[in-house]
């Protein structure tokens, strides 16, 4: 029978929509929703790649040890056997992917307090998206939320970064704003040229923190002395001397309304800085943030997990932690790759849960197959989405394995969600001197490097318009 | 008569109707990105053209142009001599060949998906409108229209061409 599902993608923080066509369980088309508020119909380029992720011949189906594979039952009574005479010591390490379902992220939690002891479970981002999401937490704008369709209509764009690169299906709506009037600005603030910079009106080439901590000067001096407090932060903190480009810019954020700031970084000082501009800019003002992992942002609100899978591999280097489940994380490749290199002789085992094989499971004792999001119920986007297919062989979702395990271990996981995040604290002049103080060493004299304003290409496109028109017509 | 344009104005070149085209044509792509040196990637779309050099050039009679203006391939005939590759001014055949070995791979404008009134596949998924699949009058229109209007505010809208 054949069965049509909605669901979106985890590829970046935009969420675009998509449609899932099952035959007997099994994907056989992928067609664009066109209905989706988000995409519109479109994919980029990661999205078009999801039917070939639900159908890969390379998925893991089946448990297996070094040797052989198990059965679902036997595994479960290995890792019993292993973990009950380590339970509530803190002697095994949890470390979940980022890009998990919040629910699996929640049972992961949940196992690592009922089970395994304090400290133990770290959710894993490659990339660090979520620094700069604690990060805009804690500096967290009093702002309503934000609808993608409002970026159409924005005048005057900033853009951090290169979110073309991070979520190409944004460049659309950009794109409209910025083609919808001449004099309509785009400016990007990154360290080099980049995908979205090509489309810039208006480019701010040069150290980033550098050019907000500038562009944030400029717009508290524009609004005047509402906040007394921030001004005098602000003067004390950026001695700069005022650039013409940055000036114009700054004005023109704040005298535009309803204009945007989007933040693609990885530096939680520039995601500050750059909430802080939009902060002092006015209560009708926007930042949108992009990020690499589709949910982190929900995720760093809810997960009370504190420590890191850096902090976990330091107290196995010490003798501490004796084991980890890894689910979903390859925390054998990128910057953590040599410290599992070097862990692995002093821990007695190393379980890695993963749909595909990778770094990890290629060094763990015992291989579990996950399910991937498109084939769990969760939340994404603040909506319950149902599964479009079902776990491939003998796959399960993070979630489920856990609680499978800790009902063996007879420590059935409560019901509970995770606490809540604590109360955001506003931005103020504390907060302000402390971010001038983090940047102040590192980048001592704000230097832009290249700039050009091309506002006079409209008036020449025009005529060579014309022209091209001209001579087209006689066809 | 419908064909499919390229806004230049728009494309950011991130190669999505390429993996779409793969993934409608069950991995025989016809439609790719060409690197152009110090511009950027652009996609290389067939222009079905008026007089096709292809359609000439094909020795078994594979390359054919309909009644509906597009230029098609009978993979059954193909015996991928490479023949209209040489001839296609465009050097759009050519994209095809590394994954169909012995025939040529060719854009048929998604007749089946047009068909199902849906959009070309690599229209549908474009991520910034820079592929559209429309009424060669409308498009000329619009450009007319967007000129006198002074609300041209791209670089590079004069080379919008199917």
């Amino acid at each position: 029978m054949k069965v049509e599902r909605n669901h979106i993608c985890l590829f970046c923080s935009l969420g675009c929509g998509f449609t899932i066509e099952s035959v007997d369980d099994e994907a056989v088309n992928l067609e664009y929703d066109t209905a989706d508020e988000v995409g519109r119909g479109s994919l980029c380029a990661k999205g078009n790649f999801m039917l070939e992720l639900l159908n890969h011949p390379e998925r893991l189906t089946e448990p297996r040890n070094r040797e052989k594979t198990l059965t679902w039952d036997k595994t479960l009574e290995t890792m019993k056997d292993v973990l009950e005479p380590r339970l509530d010591r803190s002697e095994v390490g949890l470390i979940i992917e980022g890009d998990a379902l919040r629910e699996d992220i929640s049972a992961a939690v949940r196992f690592a307090e009922t089970c395994l002891g304090k400290d133990c479970c770290a959710v894993h981002y490659a990339t660090g998206d979520d620094l700069v999401y604690r990060a805009l937490l804690e500096a967290s704008i009093p702002n309503p939320p934000v609808r993608l369709e409002d970026i159409e209509r924005s005048a005057c764009t900033i853009a951090v970064g290169d979110p073309f690169e991070i979520g190409p299906v944004i460049s659309g709506r950009v794109l409209d704003a910025r083609y919808a009037s001449r004099k309509n600005i785009l400016a990007v603030i990154a360290d080099t040229s980049n995908m979205t910079s090509r489309f810039a009106n208006l480019k701010l080439m040069g150290p980033v923190r550098t050019t907000l901590a500038g562009l944030l000067r400029v717009v508290v001096e524009e609004t005047g002395g509402n906040e007394p407090a921030w001004k005098q932060a602000v003067r004390d903190a950026y001695p700069i001397p005022e650039d013409t480009i940055i000036t114009d810019l700054g004005r023109k954020f704040v005298r535009t309304p309803s204009s945007f700031l989007i933040l693609e970084t990885q530096d939680p000082i520039a995601a500050q800085l750059a909430a802080a501009v939009v902060a002092a800019s006015g209560s009708d003002k926007r930042l949108f943030t992009l990020g690499t992992y589709g949910n982190c942002g929900d995720i760093c609100e809810l997960s009370p997990a504190t420590v890191t899978a850096d902090t976990l591999m330091t107290r196995a280097r010490d003798g501490h932690i004796k084991g980890f489940i890894v689910l979903g994380a390859d925390i054998a490749r990128g910057p953590a790759g040599e410290t599992i290199g070097q862990v692995r002789k002093q821990t007695d085992f190393i379980w890695a849960g993963a749909p595909f094989d990778n770094g990890t499971t290629q060094i763990a004792d015992l291989v579990l197959p996950t399910a991937i999001w498109l084939e769990s119920e969760g939340t994404i986007r603040g909506e319950k989405r149902t599964p479009v297919v079902g776990f491939p062989g003998g796959a399960l979702p993070y979630g489920e394995i856990l609680r499978r395990l800790a009902h063996k271990l007879g420590r059935p996981l409560n019901g509970e969600s995770p606490e809540p995040a604590p109360r955001r604290k506003e931005i103020n002049g504390e907060l302000i001197r402390r971010l001038a103080k983090e940047i102040g060493f590192q980048v001592p004299e704000p230097v832009i490097r290249s700039t050009s304003l091309r506002y006079a290409d409209g008036a020449i496109t025009d005529a060579m318009s014309w022209i091209r028109l001209q001579e087209r017509s006689s066809w | 008569m419908k064909k499919l344009f390229v806004n230049l104005d728009r494309c950011i070149g991130c190669q999505a109707h390429s993996l779409a085209c793969q993934r409608v044509r069950h991995s025989a792509v016809t439609l790719q990105s060409t690197m152009i040196e110090t511009v950027g990637t652009l996609p290389v779309v067939c222009r079905h053209c008026e007089e096709p050099a292809c359609v000439a050039a094909c020795p078994q009679e594979a390359m054919t142009r309909d009644d509906d203006f597009i230029v098609r391939r009978n993979a059954s005939r193909c015996t991928g001599c490479r023949s209209c590759v040489l001839a296609c001014p465009f050097g759009v055949l050519s994209q095809g060949m590394k994954l169909a070995m012995f025939a040529s791979g060719k854009c048929d404008l998604c007749d089946a998906r047009v068909a199902e009134g849906k959009e070309p596949a690599c229209v549908a998924t474009c991520p910034t409108g820079a592929l559209s699949y429309e009424e060669v009058t409308d498009v000329f229109r619009k450009d007319r229209e967007m000129v006198l209007g002074s609300h041209a505010v791209g670089y590079r809208t004069y080379i919008r061409r199917p």
